[in-house]
Parts: structure tokens; C-alpha cells; sequence
């Protein structure tokens, strides 16, 4: 397994290294990582099927408790056959794609395409929690990446997708912490044995379900999806349909077999499937651009499977997989067949687009097989699942009537959005714009193949219905026969809903002309991205209003309040323990008595002179001297970086007080007095602490641990052993803060761009010294 | 060439160079010290050595990568102190941020590099015998410490050239403005 994660790393590398070479075709390259672990998948089957769970860990770091656990099980087997599948097929698409050489580079796609790929199938394979989260994060910076920064627009759609799904994915860590922490194990295979439960529990899973919302575009998250369509149309199907946004519903489906009994679970998830299933169809009614259209429709379909896999009923869990499967075939597929439509016609508008049966006749067959499985009608996986569905809610469930009818509805709207976008290729319309040719067979093949895939899985009833019961074995058989996904059950309820279902949806297609103008300002007001956009409005009034009032401006302002906050706060807190003191004298030998003279010196007439530089420069040689006092203390490492740092400090202040007057001018005596007493009052303080924590000493808990470590390693220098080898990882964090530091100040005093670097002599040829003096 | 023109032995090869630091008298620099030049073309060498000693030396004595990486930064202040922003730029002729990262990519590689060992971050120490120059301990985690030496001198360099007067185009302007 930890095999097949690297193959992806490695192609990926392999990919970008021939695409000089190749160009477009490197992409079949690429399309092997994933093909490849898609055969493992295939091989393993029997014997996960058999109830076998492969699994490795690899202790990457047992001295910080790292580890990383990775499981095959039967949901992670179908999760992971979606992943790759898709994904090599996708990759073959890109192949015939970026033939015009667009988005700097042939390598750019499929490089990230199956970086992509090997992340999402680590977000399926991972045991541990933690694991989950940093692979579930990759595909977030993978998806930023790929969505690009080509234009504005699409830089703003790549940071709007950032930004929402890293902020769940932050309230998901949390969540995933505290889940870990309340089960005493991060290891998922082992939290879902024996689920922990209390009220930390339930907000942990409330956070986690943030994560999920946000990933999968669920109300009231749904934004950043549209806008991602901004993206290429291989990303959009791979990412955006497929695997990425699936990552929220693959979580769901995890959770809830242990989950189910909490109080939080099954209602939330329900409710907000079922909300995103309606308001996100009835959204996708009203588009021209036809892969928003999609977008909105796959919100609308992941609502459907938050729904259906949360609800924690067999059926349901055996209804919700097979729909897993069955969106991810029929969605890439459209996305592909737009993305083709539009390489050739150069719109994607609805409204534009004519004769695309008579130009691409094949690639419209295709697009109809899937939209006839997305609608779900026979003989397609589509319509295995959505009978599924209707079944496992006629099935006594609590609340059962009310998710049945959302589930009709929003069906219905699935239907109805389905034709609309069928329509766009079927009908014919005088005054459009008519593709300029045929899409060659290499755009043709990969949505072929995923269509035809759909339709044969819906015909080979029998084997999709043991690939759902992979998961939904896990979940309780009720009395009675377990259903079976089939073609035909008879005479049933769930099949005249089905009829009806595609009844309302026809029905809703053809008004939707007529009620478009009044269906879009009342779904636009009645969405929840809406209306939390007013929120967000007030919320940063609300914000900008507050800074105003309370950001002056002033530097010496935000000092005062923080050098207060440092003079209250200890203060408090050690005279409510009753100013602990102990017995001190005022120096142990003449030379630290000497040295704190002189400190004292320097920093009044620094308090004093109003000489900008004489003032720093005695601030300097307070530090200096403050570096002495560590080497009369022992501290020769603690010294020595003193002075160093001391001197460059000094060097950047001098440099940038030669845009200031050389005297500073005089403050008015109120603010001296005030700014006298703070200063004495911040020195009392610190006094007052320093003589409080010398009273409580306490013997480092960890010296002798790094003393044995020192001499085993043959190192004399403690420190720099602590630094570089004992606790090397707390080295690298701070140096990571100095990198972002080093990069904070150059940007802000930078503000416009960040140049290459200090200027050269080879810079400017042209310009003479002479003539430089001269002006 | 005749006889005049060839090179007699222990004659000069080339005239002496006219200023002490490669690119002192490029750009705007309104006045220059003779004395600053030339201590700092005396002294700028040295100066490396000792941030190369300070770094072999923190496994024993004070010193490390931290202070390595000070010292050149402090080296690198003076040549620019000395010369201008275009001497400093000779001086450090690649992009202060590939600086920055590569000491990060050294301690990240040498982190990861630990997982063929006893975990990531994980150390080895050699015992060498020099034989005249006696024995030797070095730990591996010396190419970390030349790592956080490279992201340190990132760090000077980087502030170094924007608080510097070589000032942006666009910020001069501004300046200019103001009163």
C-alpha cells in the first residue's frame, strides 16, 4: 500500500521530467500510477470481499509517535476502485486535452492530476486519524493548484476554494483530536470497535461534520464549487465530480456505522443532505453555463449521499454506495463530454450551443447514457440506486415520510436539470453557434468508457449489488430478507415512486421555462450561501467598525496596551498566590554589579536624549552588555548569539531611521508622565516575576535525558545537542516562523512585488558612475 | 611581440585593481570610505572562516549553526555597508528566498533521510582517527546545522535588501513626495 502511494510520487516526478520530451503524452505516463493501484484494488477484491483487511503501518518517527496506518476495507475497495479508476481515465482525456499548449506547460495537469490521485487514495486507505487529515489537506493544496491563478477570476475561485475547505478542514482536525482523545487511540479501525461517547464526543463529531460539509459543497458551503468550475474541464471531472468533493461523503460513510446512536450524527447529516439536495437542484434548473449547472447538480447529488449514508440503515448504506459509484461515473463522464463540446465550440453557454447532435454524434450518445443514469431510469446503476433509496425510507425510519419526500423532490429536480442539459445538446437552434467539428475519438473515449461502465453495472445487477454490500455488511441485517439491488422487483411502492418521480421532473423541466423568472430570485433569497453572505456583510461592518475604533495607529499606543497587559496579568496572578519572594542579594561578584550599573546607565540617558541614533545606539549597548552578564553567568552559546544578533539588529534600525529627522521632537509632559509611570511600572513587574520564579525553583524533569543523549552522541556543547539533535523538530518549527518572518517583511515593505534578489553589477550596464554623481 | 612587450619575470602582471570591492563604486553610493573598503576586503574572508569554525565547532565549543549563520550574515552587512546595495548584491548573487529554502529542503531531506534509520530526525555519530591531526567525533546532524546556517544567512540577506538604500523605483518616489 505504501508501495502504491509512492508509485504516485514517482510518476508524478517521471511525468514532469518527460514532458519535455513528450509533451501531451507524458499523461498516459501518469495515467499508469493510478491504473496500477486500480489493478491492485481488482486483486485484492476477493479477499476483501471475503472479509480480509490488509493493512501496514509505517513508523515513520517512533521517537515523536508518528506513525501512519493504512487499512483496506470493503469501503475503502470501492472508494479507491472510484479513485483510480476514474483517475486513469481521466488522465487519458487530459492527454488529447492540452494539446494547445495552454496553462504554462503540457506537465501542469497531469503532473498534478496524479499527485491528486495518490492523496485521495491515501484519504481512502488511512487508519489513523491524523493520517486522514494531512492526506484529506494534500487534496485541498492539490485542488488550489490545479484550479490556478492563470486570471483574476480564477485566482479568486482557487482562494475561495481554499479558503472554505481548509477552514472545515481546521475544524475537522479539531474534532478529529478530540475524537482521538476521548477513544484514547487515533487508529480509525479501532475507534469504530469500541466509539467513545459523551458530550465531547458529540461536538467533536459536530466539528467533523463541519470538515465534511465544507469539502463536499453542502449547504450553507455550497459557493466555492461553482466557482471552481472556473477550473479545466479533466479537473473539474476529476476532482470537482469525482474523487475530491467525494472525500466529505467517504467520511460520512466511515463514521456513521459507529456513529449512528449519537444524538448529533444522523439528524445533522440528514438534514443538510437533504437541504443541499433540493436547494442545489433547484439552483442547477436555473443555469446556462452547463458545467455550473453540473457543479450545482453535484452538490445536489452529494446531498442525496450524505443523506443516504448517514441514515444508518442497511438499505440506505447498500442505496448510498451504489449512488457513490454510480455519480462518479455519470458526472466525470457529462464534465468530459462538456469539456469536449467545448474545445470544439468554444462555449459552454446552453443557450449558444446548437447541432451538437449532428456535429459530435458519438460524444451526444455518450452524454445521453449518462444523463439516463443520472436521472435514474432503467437499465442503468442510476436507477439500482434510486430504487435503493426509495426503499430504505419506506422502510420504518424515524422522520421517514419527510426524508422520503425530500428525496422525491429533489430526484425530481435531478430529472428535470438532466433534460435541461440534454436539451442543450439535442435541440437545434438557428441562430447559435454551431461546434466547428467532431471531437476526436481520444476526447471521446474516457466519458465512452465511463458510460458504458455505468450502464453495464446497472444490468449486471447481481455484482453491484455484492460491490455495495461491501459496506453495507457492516450495518445490522434487518428481519425479513435483506433487499437486493435489481432491475425488477415487482409491483412495488418504491417503483411507482420512481415513476412519479420522473413524472415531476418532466413535468418541472418544461415549466421551468415559464417559472424561471420566478423561481430565481426565490431560490437565490431562500439559498443559505445567500443569506450568509448578508451575514458576513454585517459581520465585517461589524469588524472594520471595531478596528476603527480601537486601532489608532499609534505604535506607542498598542505598546502601552501591551506592556500593561504584561504588567497586569503576572502581577494579578502572583498576588493571588501571595507574592511568593525568596531571600536575594544584590549581586554574587563585583563584575555583575558593574555590568548592571552600566546597563542602567545606558537605558536612562537612552529614556532621556532625544537624539534619535545617540539613543539606539545606547539601547545597543544595554544588549551588549546584557550579553556580558550571560558570559559572566556561563552562558557562552546564550552570549555569543546575544551579541550577534544584537549587532544586526542595531545595523536594520539604523537603517531604517535614515528616513526619520535626527531629533525626535518633544512630547507634550502629559505623555511623558504617563509614558515614566508605565516604564517604571513594567520594570517593578518584571522584577517582581523574576524574584517570584527564582524563589520557586524547580529542577528540570528532562536535564539528565539530554545529558545521556549529548554523550552518547560525543557532543561536549549541551545546547547546540539539544538544538540539532534531541529536539531538532522544535528546531525546524522555529526556523519555519524565521522563514515566514523573512518573507512577511520583504512583503510588506515590498508591498507590490517581491523582486529576485539585491541588485547586480551586470543589473544596470548602461548607467556611468560619473554620471550618477553628477546629480 | 617584441622584446618590450613581453612579460618580464617579476614584473606586475596587470595593473592594481582600482577599487578594493568589485562593484563599490557602481550606483548611487554619495560617498565612499577608502578605510571601510579596504578593512572589509581584508577582513570579509576571515570572517568566513570563522562562521565555517563556528560551525564544526558547536558539537563541542560554543558556536553552531545559528552563530555560523549570524556571522556570515554580519559579514555580508559589512560589504554592504561598504560598497552599496550592488556590492552587496555580488556578494550574494542568488535569490535570498532560495536561500531560505534551501536550508529548509537540507533539514527536511535530513529529517526524512532518518526513516531508513531509527526514525525520522534520527542522528549518527562517526569516530574518525586523523591520525596526525588526532580524533575526530562528527554527528550527522552537522548537515542539519548547515542547513539552519543557510536559512539564518537567507534570513539577514532578505532583510538586508529591503531596509537597505537601495531603495524599489517606486518606493524612491514616494519618498520623494513626501515631505
Amino acid at each position: 500500500m505504501v508501495a502504491l502511494l509512492l508509485l504516485h510520487a514517482v510518476a508524478a516526478t517521471i511525468t514532469a521530467v518527460l514532458a519535455r520530451t513528450v509533451g501531451p503524452r507524458c499523461a498516459l505516463v501518469a495515467a499508469l500510477a493510478p491504473a496500477a493501484a486500480f489493478g491492485w484494488l481488482l486483486v485484492r477484491a476477493p479477499g476483501v470481499a471475503d472479509g480480509e483487511t490488509p493493512a501496514t503501518a509505517i513508523e515513520w518517527a517512533p521517537s515523536l509517535g508518528l506513525v501512519i496506518d493504512l487499512r483496506l476495507d470493503g469501503l475503502s475497495l470501492v472508494a479507491g476502485l472510484v479513485v483510480t479508476g476514474v483517475g486513469a481515465v481521466v488522465l487519458q482525456y487530459t492527454r488529447h486535452y492540452v494539446t494547445d499548449g495552454s496553462d504554462d506547460g503540457p506537465a501542469r495537469l497531469p503532473v498534478l492530476l496524479v499527485l491528486f490521485a495518490g492523496s485521495m487514495l491515501g484519504v481512502v486507505l488511512a487508519d489513523h486519524l491524523l493520517a486522514l487529515y494531512v492526506f484529506w489537506e494534500l487534496t485541498t493544496v492539490c485542488s488550489f493548484l490545479l484550479i490556478g491563478a492563470v486570471d483574476a477570476a480564477r485566482r479568486r475561485a482557487a482562494l475561495q476554494a481554499l479558503i472554505i475547505t481548509s477552514g472545515g478542514g481546521f475544524a475537522m482536525l479539531l474534532g478529529l483530536v478530540m475524537l482521538g482523545h476521548s477513544a484514547g487511540t487515533y487508529r480509525i479501525s479501532a475507534i469504530m470497535a469500541n466509539p467513545p461517547d459523551g458530550g465531547l464526543v458529540e461536538a467533536a463529531l459536530i466539528l467533523v461534520i463541519v470538515g465534511a460539509v465544507a469539502k463536499s459543497a453542502q449547504v450553507p458551503l455550497t459557493s466555492w464549487l461553482p466557482a471552481a468550475m472556473a477550473a479545466p474541464t479533466p479537473v473539474s471531472a476529476y476532482l470537482h465530480a469525482a474523487a475530491m468533493v467525494k472525500a466529505g461523503v467517504y467520511l460520512v460513510a466511515r463514521f456513521t456505522p459507529a456513529f449512528e446512536h449519537s444524538t448529533a450524527w444522523r439528524p445533522v447529516v440528514v438534514t443538510v443532505g437533504l437541504a443541499t439536495l433540493v436547494l442545489a437542484g433547484a439552483r442547477a434548473l436555473g443555469q446556462t453555463d452547463l458545467k455550473r449547472l453540473l457543479a450545482y447538480g453535484t452538490a445536489s447529488q452529494l446531498g442525496l449521499l450524505f443523506v443516504l449514508l448517514g441514515a444508518g440503515t442497511r438499505t440506505a448504506a447498500l442505496a448510498g454506495l451504489t449512488m457513490f459509484v454510480a455519480h462518479a461515473l455519470f458526472k466525470a463522464t457529462l464534465f468530459l463530454v462538456t469539456g469536449a463540446i467545448e474545445h470544439e465550440a468554444g462555449t459552454r453557454d446552453l443557450r449558444e450551443l446548437s447541432s451538437v447532435r449532428r456535429t459530435a454524434p458519438g460524444l451526444v450518445t455518450v452524454a445521453v447514457l449518462a444523463g439516463v443514469s443520472m436521472a435514474g431510469l432503467p437499465p442503468t446503476v442510476g436507477y439500482l440506486g434510486k430504487e435503493a433509496a426509495y426503499e430504505a425510507f419506506l422502510e420504518p425510519y424515524p422522520g421517514g415520510a419527510w426524508v422520503l419526500a425530500g428525496v422525491v423532490g429533489g430526484s425530481s429536480l435531478t430529472v428535470a436539470y438532466t433534460l435541461r442539459f440534454l436539451w442543450a445538446l439535442l435541440a437545434d437552434r438557428s441562430d447559435a453557434r454551431v461546434p466547428a467539428h467532431r471531437p476526436g475519438l481520444g476526447l471521446t473515449v474516457a466519458p465512452a468508457l465511463l458510460s458504458v461502465g455505468g450502464v453495464v453495472l446497472g444490468i449486471t445487477a447481481t455484482f453491484t449489488d455484492h460491490l455495495a454490500r461491501l459496506h453495507a455488511r457492516e450495518y445490522a441485517e434487518p428481519s425479513g430478507s435483506p433487499y437486493e439491488l435489481a432491475l425488477w422487483h415487482g409491483w412495488t411502492p418504491a417503483l411507482a415512486l420512481s415513476a412519479g418521480t420522473i413524472v415531476l421532473g418532466v413535468a418541472a423541466f418544461a415549466l421551468s421555462g415559464r417559472l424561471e423568472p420566478r423561481i430565481r430570485p426565490l431560490a437565490a433569497a431562500i439559498d443559505a450561501a445567500g443569506r450568509l453572505s448578508a451575514a458576513t456583510t454585517a459581520l465585517v461592518r461589524a469588524v472594520r467598525a471595531a478596528v476603527a475604533a480601537t486601532h489608532t495607529g499609534s505604535v506607542p499606543a498598542y505598546l502601552a496596551v501591551v506592556l500593561l497587559t504584561t504588567v497586569v496579568a503576572p502581577v494579578a496572578f502572583l498576588v493571588a498566590q501571595g507574592l511568593p519572594a525568596g531571600p536575594f542579594g544584590l549581586w554574587d561578584r563585583a563584575a555583575q554589579a558593574l555590568v548592571g550599573l552600566a546597563t542602567a546607565i545606558a537605558c536612562v540617558l537612552a529614556a532621556i536624549l532625544r537624539s534619535r541614533i545617540t539613543a539606539v545606539l545606547l539601547v545597543s549597548a544595554a544588549g551588549y552588555l546584557v550579553a556580558v552578564l550571560f558570559a559572566v553567568h556561563g552562558a557562552p552559546d546564550l552570549a555569543l548569539t546575544q551579541v550577534l544578533v544584537e549587532t544586526l539588529m542595531l545595523l536594520v534600525i539604523l537603517l531604517v531611521l535614515r528616513r526619520s529627522g535626527e531629533y525626535a521632537p518633544p512630547s507634550p509632559r502629559l505623555t511623558q508622565g504617563v509614558r515614566a509611570t508605565l516604564a517604571t511600572l513594567v520594570g517593578l513587574a518584571i522584577t517582581l516575576v523574576a524574584l517570584a520564579v527564582t524563589a520557586n525553583h524547580t529542577p528540570s524533569r528532562v536535564i539528565d535525558e539530554f545529558v545521556t543523549a549529548s554523550e552518547e552522541s560525543g557532543a561536549a556543547n549541551i545546547v547546540n545537542t539539544i538544538l540539532i539533535d534531541v529536539r531538532a523538530f522544535d528546531t525546524i518549527g522555529e526556523v519555519t516562523v524565521l522563514t515566514v518572518t523573512a518573507t512577511g517583511v520583504v512583503s510588506l515593505v515590498l508591498v507590490r512585488r517581491r523582486t529576485g534578489g539585491p541588485p547586480r553589477l551586470t543589473d544596470d550596464p548602461g548607467r556611468e558612475p560619473q554620471a550618477e554623481d553628477a546629480r | 611581440m617584441t622584446d618590450d612587450q613581453r612579460p618580464q619575470p617579476g614584473a606586475r602582471r596587470q595593473a592594481p585593481r582600482r577599487d578594493p570591492l568589485p562593484a563599490a563604486g557602481h550606483g548611487q553610493a554619495p560617498s565612499r570610505s577608502l578605510l571601510l573598503e579596504i578593512t572589509t576586503r581584508v577582513i570579509y574572508p576571515s570572517v568566513l572562516v570563522v562562521a565555517l569554525y563556528l560551525l564544526f565547532a558547536g558539537a563541542d565549543r560554543t558556536g553552531g549553526g545559528f552563530t555560523a549563520g549570524l556571522v556570515i550574515g554580519a559579514g555580508l552587512a559589512l560589504r554592504f555597508l561598504a560598497g552599496g546595495p550592488h556590492e552587496f548584491g555580488t556578494a550574494v548573487p542568488v535569490n535570498p528566498a532560495g536561500l531560505l529554502g534551501a536550508g529548509l529542503a537540507t533539514m527536511a531531506g535530513y529529517g526524512l533521510l532518518g526513516i531508513l534509520g531509527d526514525g525520522a530526525l534520527s542522528s549518527v555519530t562517526w569516530k574518525l582517527d586523523l591520525g596526525v591531526l588526532g580524533h575526530a567525533t562528527v554527528s550527522s546532524a552537522l548537515v542539519f546545522d548547515l542547513g539552519v546556517a543557510l536559512l539564518v544567512v537567507g534570513l539577514v540577506v532578505d532583510v538586508l535588501r529591503v531596509m537597505g538604500p537601495g531603495l524599489a523605483p517606486d518606493e524612491r518616489q514616494a519618498d520623494e513626495d513626501a515631505p
